[in-house]
């Protein structure tokens, strides 16, 4: 302490170390201020936007007591105490994982399944999921081979091409069943396998086999009673399967598992409770709440051009996840399969090796190269070489996917690199060879990494409108798009309309309630992202 | 490979499940078709129920691209369509006359194409070429509107020839005090619709008097709201803008009345512009592909409906175009008959 007193005293008397201390502070201060002007600037756009969008000063007072006391003070009482408690905490933690995780899941594929048509999308989940998982079963039994990976891939390839060919015969022996049977195969059988998988490695196999049924019968169960009050059981499939029991496992194991940290657990319940009892008292009581634009009727509605009370986004939301979907799968295999190529296998050395190195710098500049051009190429492509109709959602996805492809290897290679060469030299003195090197040690090490750079890249897709708009994807349209070869809009390029819309309710309301909805949409992709990476994080510790 | 050995247990114990559940989910669907077929009968009920009441079940895509201006009509009259005919699906964009014309219709990509200006001579050539007629259908008015800021207090009403003479790259004057000695002696600050923009060809020939000829130191763009902002950012700026637009947003800027030659000034009204009182008085189009139309008994029908649509008050009142007369209605309607026949042809 003394010796730090006396250096202190030494530099102030001396003007020159002053001159510097003052340097010091100024940079520190004019670092700041860059920190600050970026991220105020950003707050108040996005104040702007969401004052727009929820005009909060046409609510009453009472409204807002009402908010706060069924709302805010629980949740915010309950997120205190749990805070203080860390067990308590991971519990509560988890359970909005769980409840967070399983909403989005099961209205995206709800909404998806729905666009695309139930029965088209269990029949190629019957021979490009199902079949293939069998047979991977039947060969790996009888055969005994390690070589057993291969099968799989080969009979997805092989169930599609038949589901496909034999589609005009197949699709109508599918149709004859209820929707609600195929919303079955989608969502509660693969629920109830992974549920049973889950449960042997955690539970006793008794215990697992019993979870998987009953599973299965509780959903049988809540159809009968559907089909019963003359209820359309579809939606209670999937709420019921991708929800419901996931959660209830979830909390049920937090409940069994952690008695310290149980009362975590009813964290989302306090929320949803409380949700609940608001949106009771304030119908109840008649209190208006604010008189914004981002309502139910925008969510779930289609467009209308001239009440801005009726217009609704919903073909245009589908549209985008649609698309987004579509494109992830179409860029990712390239792109990860790419990045693995330059990382691991690519020669360094000679002319083969120079030759990487000017792909490797060729991919980092197309990462940056603006959107716009892109779309010409995706135009060129799809719509010049290709001879596919104008904006469909396979050439709009693919003109993404063209995007963010050089993203997507950069983000994957950047992953792969981060994997110390120790521990890939250590497998090889084990004597494994290059591919199994790769997948158990590089590839569980390099996994969260690529995943949170492909997420990222999937959310600068879905805010995309120059490509899309060049590669003429339609501004409006009234339903989502039912297939990869129908035409199909996204969010953005609705919002980039209506912003000419003469109407001004169009422009200062419709307009940011539906950048809001964008960017919900890109923060649950992020969350994702984030919670992906954690998890697997904590798997490879 | 020991890894794998240790696996082969489980395997056999996984395999049986998937048989089992395998099974069951057959024996469930097997015992289910009976639900499912008087779930199908509702469902076909419904579905004659809502499309009963006109031309029957149809079905398919229509893709409309073009102007910008015309793009309410066309998004009002295809949402009501749709509602009452949930299998056609449409697909609007906005390109502009134009662009439109150029990079969706004439290659053969949609169905109809909207244009605030009657088609060009070389543009119905290229649809030709390409392999169909454009079928012209002239559907409502606009009074395209002359715009400055509220606080110009200078300037009430103007001449087509003084227009003229603001936008002309001939004179192209730097101040307003170049027209009018008693204006500011400050600079002009130009908006207007872009060059894809059938306005912009409309306003370059009834204004400047030559297609596509105008000074070239204005703002152009294709929405209309950033020339209203323009022109209410600056005192001295001018624009024009559909009456649409004005009528929505009357407080943003201030119309000008219009004369041409030695007439009284007109304020821009929907009125003005139908009796053609209103020297900027512009007709709005589309044109449909005739050869889709002729494939294509959805675009007929919905084709007929819009024109039957488009004499509605609605057009007036909520969009803010004049809306087609009775004239208008019946000459469509031949063209209509006409280009599903595959009789007509296009003729300036």
């Amino acid at each position: 302490m003394a010796a730090d007193g006396n250096t202190e005293r030494t530099l102030s008397v001396d003007s020159r170390g002053r001159l510097l201390g003052l340097h010091a502070t100024l940079f520190e201060a004019v670092l700041l201020g860059a920190t600050l002007f970026g991220i105020v600037s950003l707050c108040i756009l996005f104040g702007y936007i969401a004052f727009d969008a929820f005009r909060p000063l046409t609510a009453s007072i009472r409204w807002y007591l009402l908010f706060a006391g069924t709302l805010v003070l629980p949740t915010t009482a309950f997120t205190l105490y749990a805070r203080r408690r860390p067990a308590v905490r991971s519990a509560n933690t988890k359970a909005f994982g769980a409840v967070g995780g399983a909403l989005t899941v099961t209205l995206s594929t709800y909404i998806v399944v729905d666009a695309l048509s139930p029965y088209d999308v269990v029949l190629c989940l019957l021979f490009g999921g199902y079949l293939p998982v069998v047979l991977w079963l039947i060969v790996r039994r009888t055969k005994r081979t390690p070589q057993t990976g291969l099968t799989i891939i080969l009979a997805a390839v092989g169930g599609l091409a038949v589901a496909h060919g034999g589609y005009d015969l197949l699709r109508p022996i599918v149709g004859i069943a209820a929707q609600w049977i195929a919303y079955f195969g989608i969502v509660t059988l693969p629920v109830a396998c992974g549920l049973w998988i889950f449960g042997r490695r955690r539970w006793s196999r008794q215990t697992a086999r019993r979870a998987a049924l009953s599973a299965l019968g509780v959903v049988l169960l809540i159809v009968a009673l559907a089909l019963g009050l003359g209820i359309d059981p579809s939606f209670w499939v999937v709420v019921l399967s991708a929800f419901v029991i996931p959660v209830a496992v979830v909390i049920g194991e937090i409940g069994v598992t952690d008695p310290a940290g149980r009362i975590g657990s009813a964290g989302p319940f306090v929320l949803v409770g409380g949700l609940s009892a608001f949106l009771a008292v304030e119908r109840q009581l008649g209190i208006d709440g604010p008189d914004g634009y981002l309502t139910a009727t925008l969510l779930l509605e289609s467009w209308h051009g001239l009440n801005a009370s009726s217009a609704g986004v919903y073909p245009q939301i589908v549209g985008s996840i649609v698309t987004v979907g579509v494109m992830g799968v179409l860029a990712f295999p390239i792109g990860i399969g790419g990045a693995l190529y330059l990382e691991e296998y690519a020669p360094r050395t000679g002319w083969s090796g120079r030759f990487a190195t000017l792909l490797e710098v060729n991919i980092s500049n197309l990462a940056g190269v603006p959107s716009v051009v892109y779309g010409l190429l995706g135009l060129a492509l799809f719509r010049n070489a290709l001879g596919f109709p104008t904006g469909i959602v396979l050439s709009a996805a693919g003109t993404l996917g063209l995007l963010i492809l050089p993203i997507v290897v950069v983000s994957a290679q950047e992953a792969l690199r981060s994997v110390p060469d120790s521990l890939r030299e250590a497998a090889f003195g084990m004597g494994a060879s290059r591919w199994q090197t790769l997948r158990t040690v590089v590839l569980p090490e390099a996994i969260p990494g690529m995943l949170t750079g492909t997420i990222l890249a999937l959310a600068r897709a879905i805010g995309e409108t120059a490509p899309l708009v060049i590669i003429a994807v339609a501004t409006t349209k009234y339903s989502p798009p039912d297939g990869v070869l129908s035409s199909a809009t996204v969010l953005p390029l609705q919002i980039f309309a209506a912003r000419s819309n003469v109407d001004p309710a169009f422009r200062h309301g419709i307009v940011p309630a539906a950048a809001v909805v964008l960017l919900v949409l890109l923060l649950l992709m992020n969350t994702a992202a984030i919670v992906v990476r954690n998890r697997f994080d904590r798997r490879s510790q | 490979m020991a890894h794998d050995r240790a696996g082969l247990p489980s395997g056999v114990s996984r395999r049986e499940f998937l048989v089992a559940s395998g099974t069951a989910g057959i024996l469930t669907l097997a015992g289910c078709t009976a639900d499912s077929n008087s779930g199908g009968d509702t469902e076909n009920g419904d579905g004659s129920g809502t499309a009963g009441n006109d031309a029957g079940d149809l079905s398919g895509e229509i893709r409309i691209s073009g102007s910008s201006t015309v793009y309410p009509i066309a998004q009002e009259i295809s949402r009501q369509f749709q509602k009452e005919n949930d299998a056609v699906g449409f697909n609007l964009t906005r390109d502009g006359s134009s662009g439109g014309f150029e990079n969706v219709f004439i290659p053969g990509d949609s169905d109809i194409n909207n244009a605030s200006r009657p088609i060009a001579q070389e543009e119905v050539e290229q649809c030709r070429e390409s392999g169909f007629e454009p079928v012209e259908f002239f559907i409502a008015q606009d009074a395209l509107t002359v715009v400055v800021n509220n606080d110009n207090d200078w300037v009430e009403s103007l001449s087509i020839e003084t227009l003229q003479k603001i936008w002309s790259p001939d004179s192209a004057p730097k101040t307003w005090a170049d027209i009018n000695e008693e204006w500011p002696d400050e600079p002009f600050d130009l908006y207007g619709a872009a060059t894809t923009s059938g306005t912009f060809d409309y306003f370059t020939e009834a204004v400047v008097g030559e297609e596509g000829k105008i000074r070239d130191d204005f703002e152009g763009t294709e929405e209309d709201d950033l020339i209203a902002q323009g022109v209410e950012g600056n005192k001295h700026a001018m624009g024009y803008l559909p009456f649409a637009y004005y009528t929505n947003n009357p407080d943003s800027v201030t119309a000008l009345s219009l004369s041409d030659g030695g007439d009284d000034p007109v304020e821009p009204s929907l009125e003005g512009a139908q009796s053609g009182n209103y020297p900027l008085a512009r007709p709005l189009f589309f044109y449909a592909n005739a050869s889709k139309l002729q494939e294509k008994t959805h675009l007929q029908e919905f084709i007929r409906y819009y024109i039957n649509q488009s004499d509605e008050s609605f057009v007036a009142e909520q969009i803010g175009y004049v809306p087609s007369t009775k004239e208008m209605v019946d000459e469509n309607l031949s063209n209509l008959e006409a280009g599903s026949n595959g009789e007509y042809e296009w003729s300036a």
